[in-house]
This record gives structure tokens, C-alpha cells and sequence, in this order.
């Protein structure tokens, strides 16, 4: 029995709302939903598993009609689906009388329920989520029976508010795979048997990492998983670039090195750039420029001037400088917050320019 | 401190050479290029080195100015000094990567462990800026009156306010202003006010959503429907067979005449009545009844005829009958009455008798028409047996039966019309119904649309929230940059500013032989120049005062900036009075010999200052590039 798990794929999503690429984003978690349908129906999957969040939010009718499309397209496959804490049913959700295509089983029920198919001796399991949270265990009561079927266990969560279940529970359950959905990245909690599949393009940049879905086969007659493989399905990921810097830096060579470590990267990817180190208090080192040809997140500036304070101290004891360095800098420079820190370099900054206009 | 030897291996344009100072007052003479600012650079880097100064760009610079000419690998020179009536040689080489310092005791004999420590010692707080400050004093740059004007009045308010001549607090805040001017233009200003809005909207039609008018009931209500239909058809199906039953029960009802049950039983006991009366009568009715009445007419015929004949041979008329009488012994007048009364009644009897029987055919047969008739009206055929009274009874009772029958399938007919009629209503009801969740849930799609456009902006707004704030942090960095440096002009103003305007008022007096007594720097910075009767605003003091006022306010630096030091650095006078005229130069130079006691030095490429110290009896030493 050849089936396609996935889950959170979070169809509707806006990552990076704020970014310009987010609709981008958007259209590609649309698009990579459709690679996953394709591939059901090229490989002729005879399940496709969704383990909860297919939808970001509750689904609206015209939703379901989209998806329902997709699934029409392959109706040699069981499409067996279930809800998790962002999708859930509520009682005036559209999921109540959505009339879906013959090969799709939404459970609605929030109590365990199973569907048999005759066709591949599978009897599927699962439950939705009618909340936000969900606070018992569920699943550890469920008991497939005895009957010679293949048993296929769909279910969402794993922690505190979301179906708390550990590890000994879940291996303790007689299924022949536990398909389980929740979290962003993918898991594997026992190997071939108890899978979080991730959701199939990277949404934040907290879930950094390769993303995708889990195709596996079960073997009809004694039932064990004669493979099990993770297939990447996008190229898009969240990458930091740290750029060390130093005094002789300039704004140039760090644009030009970031650029180089973009491009190689790729620029479907979205970056954060972090400066780390001193750069010299004269340099303007403005990256924003960088913007306009990829993908940055945030610019992360750790670096500081090149401010040696004691030694401008030690050549500026009686004047200003002197003092302004000794009024923020206070008993104990290390307990300096940030917003003094900051005054620190403006002050200083902005004396010594004028000085060394001045002495010219 | 005292300069006593300077040795250039290689410095800029000088290249093995060797100058002697003096204590006190020594010129130093040159032509314009001829290396003044070379030797008082020498001097410095004797001093302090080339290092980084933090914020007067790189060292590299003033190295490479003053690489020798010729042979740059000699690039260094020795300098002999006296400190505290000791005396130390400090021996540089200025070669980059090749940089050495050494300072050799002079006494002793012996080079310092330490030089970069003595050094450091020695100097004390004069540092390479404070040097600039103080030690080297050259001269107004500026051409022009106003200019003058202007570079004085900045040098006195950067010190009176920094404690020292180039750093300008002022020209500080205003660049810190303006950088604070420039992000406060980034801020977004409602943005937060926009997100919590936002916020509020977003839960709001949460709630909206959640509300139990939003249920969606489509599949209750659908399954409701298919109830009713299913219903309906089992009704009507139902309906259509009572139809067609009532119809045959009618039909027969209409062909056997009844309409009613008591009707019906009415006919039967008429009918059984009749029957009884039938067969009561049948016999009796029957042409066998005729024959009694016949034989008695035939005997009354007889004996009336005997009666007759009585009469007749009675009246003689007939003699073999009175022979036969005679013969039988009978009385004929009595015969003939019994005769004739016999007959007489013999036929009243039979008259009788054809009367009753005639009554009797009339009812028979009154009741064989009747019975007859319902008969065939029922059966088709009216003979009239047993067996056609018993299948009479059954047919009759099985009319009644189909009557109640037929009542009954009336009244059900109604029921189920009634039912089918509520169902019917009740169909179209759940159909209302069903259009009404399409259009709650269209309803609810659109606030499900707009609510997921409300988050999306939320979303958007956060990182502008958040963008907000770090810029917020940097304003508020910046402000307290602001805030720390006009607190610190104002701590310095009111000290060391305040000194250095005593101290300046009394150089001033003595410079410029008691004219101006005293200066004063008001809050807003102006500067006056006070005399015995009035205050003169600098602006209008004539360009040669203000180098004096210039000379006045650097010595008072020099002193302040120094007065913890008691071994003072030598003063080094730069072309400082080439612009005095004879006069000024005069109470000039007798006045840096008079506050000074320690040594000066005195770069000029004129001859004047010689020539008037010779005429003031004012000793000093000589030295010519």
C-alpha cells in the first residue's frame, strides 16, 4: 500500500506578512501542495495523509471548492484528512456540509473514528480538533482490531495544549504507522512507524531546514514498512549569513562579499545578515541596497565602532570628550544599557567628526 | 620641562641636523620653508610618536608627511631634554615596522627599562591634544577682519564650553539633532494606535463569528428534508392505492344502489321479510292454492246445478231426478236447501278461498318482485332459492363490509391528503431553511474573508510596531546624547570656562597694557571685551587686539590646562606675532617673558622679534635654519 504523508501545510498562510515576497510565499505553499498531488497521482499513491492544518485558518467554501479540485484530479487515491488546532471544526464551520469528492474522507467527529478500504485492506483512523487547544490524550484509548488490515493512525499535536502524548504511548500503539502532524519541521519520533512530516515549504525562519513530505510503502501481506523516505519539495529556505568585519572593512567589500554568499546560496532564499566585529566609526556600512535584488529578512548589526574609549579618554582627559565619556560610561561600563551604549557612540561620534574637521 | 638638544637624523627636509635651546626665550629663525612647522612637528613626534589617535584619521598620514627626503631609511632623531633638573635622551626611529623608542638617563648612563611608561609619566595629563591646545600657539588664520572675528569667537567658546579649541559642542548637537530630525521622519506615528485597533477588530468578529446563529446546520436540516420526501412518497403511494380502492367500493356501492349501511339492512330485512312472506306463502300461493278453490267452485257448480236440478224436479220438471231422489230417500225441498246452502257456501268459501289466494299471489308475488328485483339488481340473475338468499346475505353483509370499508378509506383519504399537505409545507420549509444556511454561509465566507484580511494587516503592522520601537530606542539614545553634552558645556562653562575668562581677563589686562581689563562670555556666548567704562562686543575690537586677545586667551589655556603639572612643557610660539605691528609686538614679547618662566620657543621668519629684544635688554637665544 503506497501512501503520501503530509501536514501543517497551512494553505492561506502569509509568512513574512510585512516582506515584499510574502504573497510569493503564499502562492508557493499553493504550488507545493499541487507538486504533492502530482506526485499521488505519478507514482499512483493509493493514500494521501493529512495529518491536520491543511488550512491556516478556518476554511471558507470557496477553499474547500479549490482544494476539492486538486483532490478530484486524483480519484484513484484516499484522500483521508483530518483537522488540527488551525483548522478546527467549529459548529459553523463550512467543513460541516462541504460535499467532497468521492475519494476524500474528512473526520469530523472529535472522538476516534475509522474508515475501511476494501480496495488495499486499510482501515484509516483519526479525529479532528473542534478547538483551539486540546488538552486530552485521545489516542491512547484507541484499540484497531485484530482483523488481518493494514492500520493507519492520522493524529495532531504532542504537547501541552495540543494532544499531550509521549513517546512510550504512541510506540505502544498496535498501528502499522502513525501519521502525525503539528509540528513545522519534519521528525522522526520512531524510525519507519511514528513520522512528523513538517510542513512541505518552510514557513519561518524558526523552522529553518529542508521541507517536504514523507512517501512510504507498506507491504500488503505482512504489513511492515518495506520503505519509508523524506522527498525535499522546495529549495526555499531561511538562511543567516554572518559576516565578520573589521576596522579596514568597507561598505563595498561587504556588499560585494554578502552578495557573493547570497547568490551561491540562492536567491529564492530569504536571508538575515549579520555584521559582527568593529567597523571603523567613518565607515557608513549601508546594506540596504541589498534589498532590492533578494530576499532580507532582518539586518542583524552586531558591530560596533572601532571606539577605543579608554584610549580616546587617556588623549581627551580634561575636555568634553573626556567628561562625556566618564558620565555614561559611569562606575561600571558593563552595566551600560543599550540606549547608553547607543549615546556613547553618537556622542563620541559626533564630537570627533567635528573635531577632525576642525583640526584640518 | 626644558629642550635642550634636538638631532634630526632624517625628518621631512631635514637631514642631519642638530639645534640647541636654552632655557628661556630662544628664536628660532627661518625663512617661509625653511622647515618651521617640519621642526615643530619633529618635536611633537619626539614626544608622542605617530600613533592612531582615535578620530584624527589615520596615522599614516603625518608618517608619511614627514618621511625624509633623502634616505628614507634614517627616518627618526634624538631628542635631549631636562626634567626636573634631569636629564633624559629619547631616541626614536620612525620607520614604519621598524618603529624604536629608547630613553637613556643621562646621568645614570643607562637606557629605561620602560620609555613608553616614563614617557607617559613625564607628560602626565598633557596629552598629544592637550600639546595641540597649549603648548604650540600659532596664530588667527583668517585674512579678513570678520573672519577673525569668527575663528577668535570659536576658539573661546569651544573652550570656555569643551575645554578645548577645535571640539565644538555645539556644532555636536546640531549634527545629533539633525540626525535625530532624520529618523524621527521614519516613524511610523500611528502605527501602534492602527495595530491595537486592529487587534480589538480582530477579536470582535472573532466572537461574531462564533455566535450559535452561525451554526451550520445545512446537514440536519438536508437529512430533515430527504425524511420528509421519503415520507411524502410513501404517503402518496399510499394514496394513490386508497384512491383506486375507494373507487371500486364506490363503483360497487353505485352499482348495488346502497349508499348507507342502515339502508343496506333495511333492504335485507325488507328482503328477508319478503322471503319469510315467500316462502310462506309460496306454497300457499301457488297454483295448487287455485285447486281447493276450483274443486270447491266445481262442487258449488255441482250442487248448484243439483241445486238446480233439486229445484227442478221439485217443481216437476224433472222426473228422473225426483225418481232418483225418491229413491235415495231424500226430502227435495230439504235437499235443496241443503244443496243450495252447501253450495251456497261451498261457494262463498271458494270465493273465499280465490280471495285469499288471490291476496296471498299479490303479496307472494309483491314479495317475489321485490325480492326478485333486489336480485337482479345485485346478482344479475332473480330466481329466487336458498342458496340465492344466502349468497343475498353474504353479498349484502360484504356491501355493508365495503361501506365501512369505503367509509373508513374516505376518512383515511382525508388523513393522509392532510398529512401530505403538512409535509408538503413542511418540504418547503426545510427548503426556505436550506436557502438560508447557503446564505449564512455565504455570510459567514465573507467575514471569514475580511477577518483573514484584518489579521493580514495586523501581521504587516507588527513588524512596523516593532520597527517602530528600535528606532524609538536610537531617538531616545541620541536624545540622551543631546541631553549629556548641554549638561556637560554647562558644568564646564561654569568651571573651567569660568577660569579660563578670569584667567584670560588678566593676560589681556597685561597685554594689552590695561585698555581691556577683563573679558566676559555672556550665556548665549557672546564675548565682550570689558574696558574701565563699557563693554566692547569683540566684533568691534580691531584685528590687532584680537591677536592679542587670541595670544592672551591661549596662555591662560596653557596655564589652566597644565596647572597640575609643575615641570611645564615649553611654549612654542609658531609665527605667532606676524601680524603685530611694532608696538604690540614689543609689550608682547616683554610680556611671554615676564608670565613665562619657563622656556619658550619661538619660530618667526622675521628679524623684528631679535631686533626688538635687543632694544628691550631681553635675553635669548638664537638659532638659525
Amino acid at each position: 500500500m503506497r501512501f503520501i504523508h503530509t501536514a501543517d501545510v497551512h494553505w492561506g498562510m502569509m509568512p513574512d506578512a510585512d516582506m515584499p515576497w510574502s504573497k510569493d510565499r503564499s502562492n508557493d505553499i499553493k504550488a507545493s501542495f499541487r507538486r504533492i498531488i502530482d506526485k499521488a497521482r505519478d507514482t499512483s499513491a493509493d493514500c494521501l495523509f493529512i495529518s491536520g492544518d491543511l488550512f491556516d485558518f478556518q476554511p471558507m467554501n470557496k477553499d474547500l471548492k479549490e482544494l476539492n479540485y486538486l483532490f478530484s484530479s486524483i480519484p484513484a487515491t484516499h484522500v483521508v484528512i483530518i483537522s488540527g488546532e488551525h483548522d478546527y471544526v467549529s459548529p459553523n464551520s463550512a467543513l460541516l456540509s462541504f460535499n467532497w469528492s468521492q475519494n476524500v474522507h474528512w473526520f469530523l467527529s472529535d472522538q476516534v473514528e475509522s474508515i475501511y478500504f476494501s480496495d488495499i485492506n486499510t482501515e484509516v483512523y483519526g479525529f479532528s480538533y473542534h478547538a483551539k487547544t486540546l488538552t486530552d490524550t485521545v489516542i491512547d484509548t484507541v484499540k484497531p482490531e485484530d482483523n488481518g488490515r493494514i492500520h493507519i493512525l492520522l493524529a495532531h499535536g504532542g504537547d501541552q495544549n495540543h494532544m499531550p502524548v509521549d513517546i512510550s504511548t504512541l510506540s505502544a500503539l498496535p498501528f502499522d504507522y502513525i501519521a502525525l502532524g503539528h509540528l513545522n519541521s519534519a521528525a522522526e519520533i520512531e524510525t519507519g512507524k511514528i513520522i512528523y512530516p513538517g510542513s512541505p515549504e518552510v514557513l519561518s525562519s524558526e523552522d529553518a531546514g529542508d521541507h517536504g513530505y514523507y512517501t512510504g510503502d507498506i507491504n500488503p501481506i505482512s504489513h511492515h514498512m518495506d520503505r519509508l523516505t523524506f522527498v525535499k519539495n522546495t529549495d526555499v529556505d531561511y538562511i543567516t549569513v554572518d559576516s565578520a568585519i573589521n576596522p579596514k572593512t568597507t561598505a563595498l567589500s561587504l556588499l560585494s562579499r554578502i552578495t557573493q554568499r547570497m547568490k551561491k546560496y540562492g536567491d529564492q532564499n530569504i536571508f538575515t545578515i549579520r555584521i559582527t566585529g568593529k567597523h571603523s566609526p567613518d565607515t557608513e556600512l549601508d546594506l540596504s541596497s541589498l534589498r532590492n535584488n533578494y530576499r532580507i529578512l532582518e539586518f542583524i548589526d552586531e558591530s560596533e565602532p572601532d571606539y577605543d574609549f579608554s584610549e580616546i579618554y587617556r588623549q581627551h582627559p580634561s575636555d568634553i570628550i573626556g567628561f562625556y565619556i566618564r558620565k555614561l560610561m559611569g562606575e561600571d561600563p558593563s552595566a551600560m544599557s543599550n540606549v547608553e551604549k547607543q549615546a556613547l557612540y553618537y556622542g563620541i561620534r559626533a564630537l570627533l567628526e567635528r573635531d577632525k574637521e576642525n583640526r584640518t | 620641562m626644558k629642550l635642550v638638544r634636538l638631532h634630526i637624523d632624517g625628518f621631512g627636509k631635514f637631514h642631519q641636523l642638530d639645534i640647541s635651546c636654552e632655557q628661556g626665550l630662544n628664536i628660532i629663525y627661518g625663512k617661509n620653508e625653511a622647515g618651521k612647522s617640519t621642526l615643530h612637528a619633529f618635536i611633537k613626534a619626539m614626544l608622542y610618536g605617530f600613533h592612531k589617535i582615535p578620530g584624527h584619521g589615520p596615522e599614516h598620514d603625518l608618517r608619511t608627511k614627514y618621511e625624509p627626503w633623502k634616505s628614507p631609511e634614517e627616518y627618526g632623531g634624538t631628542l635631549l631634554l631636562e626634567q626636573e633638573g634631569r636629564q633624559y635622551e629619547i631616541q626614536r626611529n620612525f620607520q614604519e615596522n621598524a618603529e624604536t623608542l629608547s630613553i637613556l638617563d643621562v646621568e645614570k648612563g643607562i637606557a629605561l627599562e620602560d620609555p613608553e611608561a616614563f614617557l607617559k609619566t613625564m607628560l602626565g595629563t598633557v596629552t598629544e591634544t592637550t600639546f595641540d591646545n597649549t603648548v604650540s600657539i600659532g596664530q588667527l588664520r583668517s585674512a579678513t577682519g570678520q573672519g577673525m572675528v569668527a575663528e577668535l569667537q570659536k576658539y573661546i567658546r569651544n573652550l570656555s564650553t569643551t575645554g578645548d579649541l577645535s571640539l565644538s559642542a555645539e556644532d555636536a548637537i546640531n549634527d545629533l539633532d539633525a540626525e535625530k530630525n532624520a529618523l524621527s521622519h521614519q516613524l511610523v506615528p500611528q502605527a501602534a494606535k492602527s495595530y491595537a485597533s486592529l487587534v480589538g477588530e480582530i477579536r470582535n468578529m472573532e466572537k461574531e463569528i462564533a455566535k450559535p446563529e452561525y451554526a451550520n446546520e445545512y446537514r440536519k436540516i438536508q437529512s430533515l428534508r430527504e425524511e420528509t420526501r421519503d415520507r411524502e412518497i410513501d404517503r402518496q403511494t399510499k394514496k394513490e392505492l386508497l384512491l383506486q380502492r375507494i373507487a371500486s367500493e364506490q363503483t360497487t356501492m353505485e352499482q348495488s344502489g346502497f349508499h348507507e349501511p342502515p339502508e343496506i339492512e333495511e333492504a335485507v330485512q325488507r328482503t328477508d321479510t319478503a322471503y319469510q312472506t315467500y316462502q310462506t306463502l309460496s306454497g300457499k300461493a301457488g297454483a295448487n292454492a287455485l285447486i281447493a278453490p276450483i274443486l270447491l267452485l266445481a262442487l258449488t257448480l255441482f250442487g248448484a246445478v243439483l241445486s238446480v236440478l233439486i229445484y227442478l224436479s221439485i217443481r216437476g220438471q224433472l222426473p228422473p231426478m225426483a225418481a232418483a231422489l225418491a229413491a235415495m230417500n231424500f226430502n227435495p225441498p230439504v235437499l235443496l236447501v241443503v244443496c243450495a246452502g252447501i253450495s251456497v257456501l261451498l261457494l262463498v268459501i271458494s270465493l273465499f278461498l280465490f280471495v285469499r289466494r288471490s291476496r296471498r299471489k299479490k303479496s307472494l308475488d309483491a314479495a317475489a318482485a321485490m325480492i326478485r328485483g333486489i336480485l337482479t339488481k345485485q346478482f344479475g340473475a332473480g330466481d329466487i332459492t336458498a342458496e340465492a338468499m344466502d349468497a343475498f346475505h353474504t353479498h349484502m353483509k360484504a356491501l355493508i363490509d365495503t361501506s365501512d370499508s369505503l367509509h373508513a378509506d374516505e376518512a383515511e383519504l382525508a388523513a393522509l391528503t392532510q398529512e401530505l399537505q403538512t409535509l408538503s409545507e413542511d418540504e418547503r420549509k426545510y427548503d426556505f431553511e436550506l436557502q438560508k444556511e447557503n446564505e449564512k454561509q455565504s455570510e459567514l465566507d465573507g467575514k471569514l474573508q475580511h477577518l483573514s484580511s484584518i489579521r493580514n494587516q495586523a501581521d504587516i503592522l507588527a513588524g512596523t510596531v516593532q520597527r517602530n520601537k528600535e528606532i524609538s530606542e536610537k531617538l531616545d539614545a541620541l536624545s540622551l546624547a543631546i541631553e549629556t553634552l548641554e549638561e556637560l558645556t554647562g558644568t564646564i562653562g561654569q568651571s573651567f570656562g569660568h577660569y579660563l575668562n578670569e584667567e584670560a581677563g588678566k593676560l589681556i589686562s597685561g597685554i594689552t597694557g590695561g585698555i581691556y581689563d577683563s573679558m566676559w562670555i555672556d550665556q548665549k556666548l557672546n564675548i565682550y571685551m570689558n574696558t574701565p567704562d563699557k563693554m566692547v562686543p569683540l566684533e568691534d575690537v580691531s584685528s590687532g587686539t584680537m591677536d592679542q586677545i587670541y595670544l592672551a586667551v591661549r596662555l591662560a589655556a596653557a596655564s589652566l590646562l597644565q596647572s597640575s603639572v609643575t615641570d611645564r612643557l615649553p611654549l612654542i610660539f609658531d609665527d605667532s606675532f606676524a601680524m603685530y605691528d611694532e608696538d604690540r609686538l614689543r609689550s608682547a614679547l616683554h610680556f611671554i617673558t615676564e608670565i613665562h618662566t619657563g622656556q619658550i620657543l619661538l619660530f618667526t621668519c622675521h628679524t623684528r622679534e631679535k631686533r626688538i629684544l635687543e632694544e628691550e635688554n631681553i635675553p635669548y637665544n638664537m638659532t638659525e635654519l
